[in-house]
């Protein structure tokens, strides 16, 4: 059985709505940092907040970029990575252009994806959510291929601000997959994400798990372990 | 502010924005939404981001709408460095108006400087471009609306506005403590993000002292015109 330490690193803690002030991203960086989570998610702007709290720690500083609509210009999307990484993010994920995606403009998120890559090269983990709700099944094959072919670290499912992943959505990503490096995160499952669910999703093959309330679930974990041995 | 009495449906085509904003929406939606706006005479049409500009650009060649577009589209958390980028960016693209969401974050926090350097830096992007800050106004308390709409006031901004429409929509309330807010300046207020049902709330707001109301369908509310007239709502043509 996995011990609560690794359970904690298939979770990301994520906190992104935008009426959070300073204390509430600080206390909750310190739950993902007793909880020894893989990564804190924020908006760029507490990108450096972020940073001092989880200093000395092994929580990756999560930033979004183009947060949560995704459809900036390229440039922008670039420059709010540079920025995030200078300000000590070591984990990048980036929302799609799905308007580009549904019109084909491939070019466009092929250049973004290596864009994404190379900046954060060395330095940060990188990936790529894709809003699988607003996504046909084709959609989704085709940008899980091409997150492979940039060598992204993760595909992952949603923002959570809008539309829900499915298990189809799930696999189907799952399944796409081409390479043996990039993995798989779900996120945006809004108060489902149960023991039971990621125990689930882990076992389908999830790596990642992304959501508010990863400091509770860890907590459950431990309890479930202390119950079962 | 618009004297109802006396506007004509055409006229009243420019107390409206008119926007596609979702972030699945298509070239062939920004387009109609375009092509909306100039059959009803909007004052802008707004995409949520600069990637759909050179199409709205297209749509709208050879008519007053203004061409606009959502800055840090509907988070407001990004970095005032990259809020200004995303500004000057969209002015080099064409785009005339641009609504800048506010950190309300860190209006939250206390950080008042942050936020007033994030206003004062946008409006100095922004160039010769009409400027408005969204408020957010769901999530803001009533001193909170007030500290922010000075804040918009004092950075020399055109426009405060309540909400991206990705949330709750404003209450009267809000809307009241704005014009308040701006009344001794030459900032203006717009209404945007309103549920249904759409037409009264439009009116409704227009009559308190919004000057510009923003909306994914003007449409239902200019052609409720008449409607409004029948019910006392606005007052008979007088024009």
């Amino acid at each position: 059985m996995m011990t609560v330490e690794e359970y904690a690193k298939h979770l990301d803690m994520a906190v992104h709505l935008q009426k959070l002030g300073e204390a509430d991203i600080r206390d909750y960086a310190g739950q993902a940092r007793e909880a020894g989570v893989a990564a804190f998610y924020t908006n760029p702007y507490w990108n450096t907040v972020v940073a001092e709290e989880l200093a000395g720690s092994d929580v990756r500083v999560g930033s979004g970029i183009a947060f949560p609509y995704g459809c900036t210009g390229t440039s922008i999307k670039f420059a709010e990575i540079a920025q995030s990484l200078e300000d000590g993010a070591t984990a990048v994920d980036m929302v799609v252009n799905i308007g580009a995606l549904k019109d084909g403009d491939y070019a466009l998120i092929e250049r973004e994806l290596a864009g994404l890559r190379e900046r954060c090269a060395g330095t940060a983990l990188t990936k790529l959510i894709f809003e699988v709700a607003f996504l046909t099944d084709d959609e989704i094959v085709t940008l899980t291929r091409m997150c492979c072919d940039a060598g992204l670290d993760y595909v992952k499912t949603s923002t959570g601000t809008e539309g829900f992943p499915t298990e189809h959505h799930v696999k189907l990503m799952r399944d796409s997959i081409t390479n043996d490096h990039t993995k798989l995160k779900v996120s945006g499952v809004p108060r489902q994400f149960t023991l039971a669910a990621t125990l689930w999703m882990l076992d389908m093959g999830v790596d990642l798990m992304g959501t508010r309330s990863a400091a509770q679930l860890v907590a459950q974990y431990a309890d479930h372990l202390a119950d079962h041995t | 502010m618009v004297d109802l009495a006396t506007v004509t449906s055409w006229e009243l085509g420019k107390c409206f924005d008119q926007s596609v904003l979702p972030k699945n929406t298509t070239e062939e939606e920004i387009r109609e939404g375009a092509r909306i706006a100039v059959k009803y005479n909007c004052a802008a049409f707004y995409s949520s981001s600069t990637y759909w500009t050179s199409v709205v650009l297209d749509e709208l060649d050879g008519t007053d709408i203004l061409p606009a577009t959502g800055i840090a589209f509907p988070f407001g958390s990004a970095t005032s460095f990259i809020k200004a980028k995303e500004a000057e960016e969209a002015v080099r693209l064409g785009c005339r108006a641009l609504d800048m969401v506010m950190n309300i974050g860190a209006l939250k926090s206390g950080r008042s400087d942050d936020v007033r350097r994030e206003c004062q830096d946008f409006r100095d992007a922004a160039g010769d471009a009409l400027t408005k800050v969204i408020l957010e106004t769901c999530f803001l308390d009533d001193d909170e609306i007030r500290r922010a709409s000075e804040i918009v006031v004092d950075a020399g901004i055109d426009y405060v506005k309540t909400s991206s429409g990705q949330f709750e929509g404003p209450s009267m309330e809000h809307v009241l403590i704005m014009l308040d807010a701006v009344a001794d300046s030459p900032a203006k207020v717009k209404v945007a993000g309103v549920k249904f049902p759409r037409p009264q709330n439009a009116y409704a707001f227009l009559l308190a002292g919004a000057e510009l109301i923003g909306t994914r369908d003007a449409p239902t509310i200019i052609d409720a015109l008449d409607q409004m007239r029948r019910i006392g709502l606005v007052p008979p043509y007088q024009g």
